[in-house]
């Protein structure tokens, strides 16, 4: 096994900096799906969401002497990578987002996503189904449950990724867990 | 506990992230009211699911794209180290340029070795001298006709 695998993503990124192009690769390698899971909840579309990744990992190729070594390296692009969702956002002039999932349940442009499902997810909800419930719950509270429940961030990276006191950070992933399981209970039913 | 305090801590209970105290007292409250305990286990099984959901996958041109982007970076940034920020090319054409100005500013500054100012002032002189000898003409053909006697005279 290459020795990279043993850096941890500050060790990665401070190697980078030093000019090691392939601790940059090995930090694109770990976070480039991480991010797509991420940024996909603000778009309805994987090519946008893609091109949003691509900014984000430009970003840490242009600006990694901005990274400085007091946070986390994932709260640092999480938060480049919200920051550019939103930028897109505007751009586009979208007030809401859309639902990832086409009218009639099937994923778009996912791959694998068969053979996933089966290997994967032990419950009888299909997985096209949660991201449907997940865009009906209200974005602040779908944002914060992601980046807990998906991306198995800590409150306290969340609480700076989205800007907002961990108080509040607690209480909307609460909450929106709720709302969620009321849509999956009604589902079931 | 009453029920609102209940539902606020179904995630803390979960994630085991509360005080002794809090969780017997949750742990109480869940005994005392047990058709509430189907409300934690709905939230535990949701979480379960995002936990264990496939995550999705970046397009398989998505590292080329990237790759390519990075090499137009790589290869504007050289373009842009060239001389003085310009690339070599364009600093050549710029040096080309500055040099035929300053050489038109100078040979316009100085028009005594101009040629245009030259061939104006023989004009001038040219015109000078046809002028006077007109006049002269002018002022002979007058006297001759006002008085012939004058012309005599002087021839």
């Amino acid at each position: 096994m290459n020795d990279k695998f043993k850096y941890s993503d500050e060790k990665l990124i401070l190697r980078f900096q030093e000019g090691d192009i392939n601790a940059y690769n090995e930090l694109v390698k770990r976070y480039k799906d991480r991010l797509l899971n991420f940024v996909l909840r603000y778009f309805n579309n994987v090519e946008q969401a893609e091109d949003v990744v691509q900014d984000t990992l430009i970003k840490l190729y242009t600006h990694a002497s901005y990274y400085k070594n007091v946070a986390k390296f994932s709260t640092w692009i999480f938060t480049i990578a919200k920051n550019n969702a939103l930028t897109e956002l505007r751009k586009n002039k979208r007030k809401k987002t859309d639902s990832l999932w086409t009218e009639d349940g099937q994923i778009i442009d996912i791959n694998s996503k068969e053979e996933s499902l089966d290997s994967k997810v032990q419950n009888e909800i299909a997985i096209d189904q949660l991201n449907k419930f997940l865009d009906e719950i209200p974005e602040n509270f779908r944002m914060a449950v992601v980046l807990r429940d998906f991306q198995e961030l800590s409150y306290e990276e969340i609480s700076k990724i989205l800007e907002i006191p961990i108080g509040t950070i607690k209480s909307r992933i609460n909450r929106g867990r709720i709302q969620l399981a009321e849509k999956m209970k009604h589902f079931k039913e | 506990m009453d029920y609102n305090k209940f539902e606020d801590r179904i995630s803390d209970w979960i994630e085991n992230s509360m005080d002794i105290k809090e969780r017997k007292e949750f742990e109480k409250y869940l005994a005392e009211n047990p058709e509430h305990k189907k409300k934690v286990d709905d939230v535990r099984n949701a979480m379960n699911v995002m936990q264990t959901a496939p995550s999705l996958k970046t397009s398989d041109s998505f590292d080329k794209k990237l790759q390519d982007r990075i090499n137009a970076l790589n290869d504007n940034k050289n373009v842009s180290s060239g001389i003085m920020g310009f690339s070599r090319q364009n600093f050549v054409y710029l040096t080309l340029s500055v040099f035929c100005i300053f050489m038109l500013s100078a040979y316009l500054i100085q028009p005594s070795q101009s040629n245009y100012f030259i061939a104006d002032e023989e004009s001038v002189t040219q015109e000078n001298i046809s002028e006077e000898e007109d006049t002269e003409i002018k002022d002979v053909e007058l006297l001759n006709d006002v008085n012939g006697s004058f012309v005599s005279d002087k021839d």
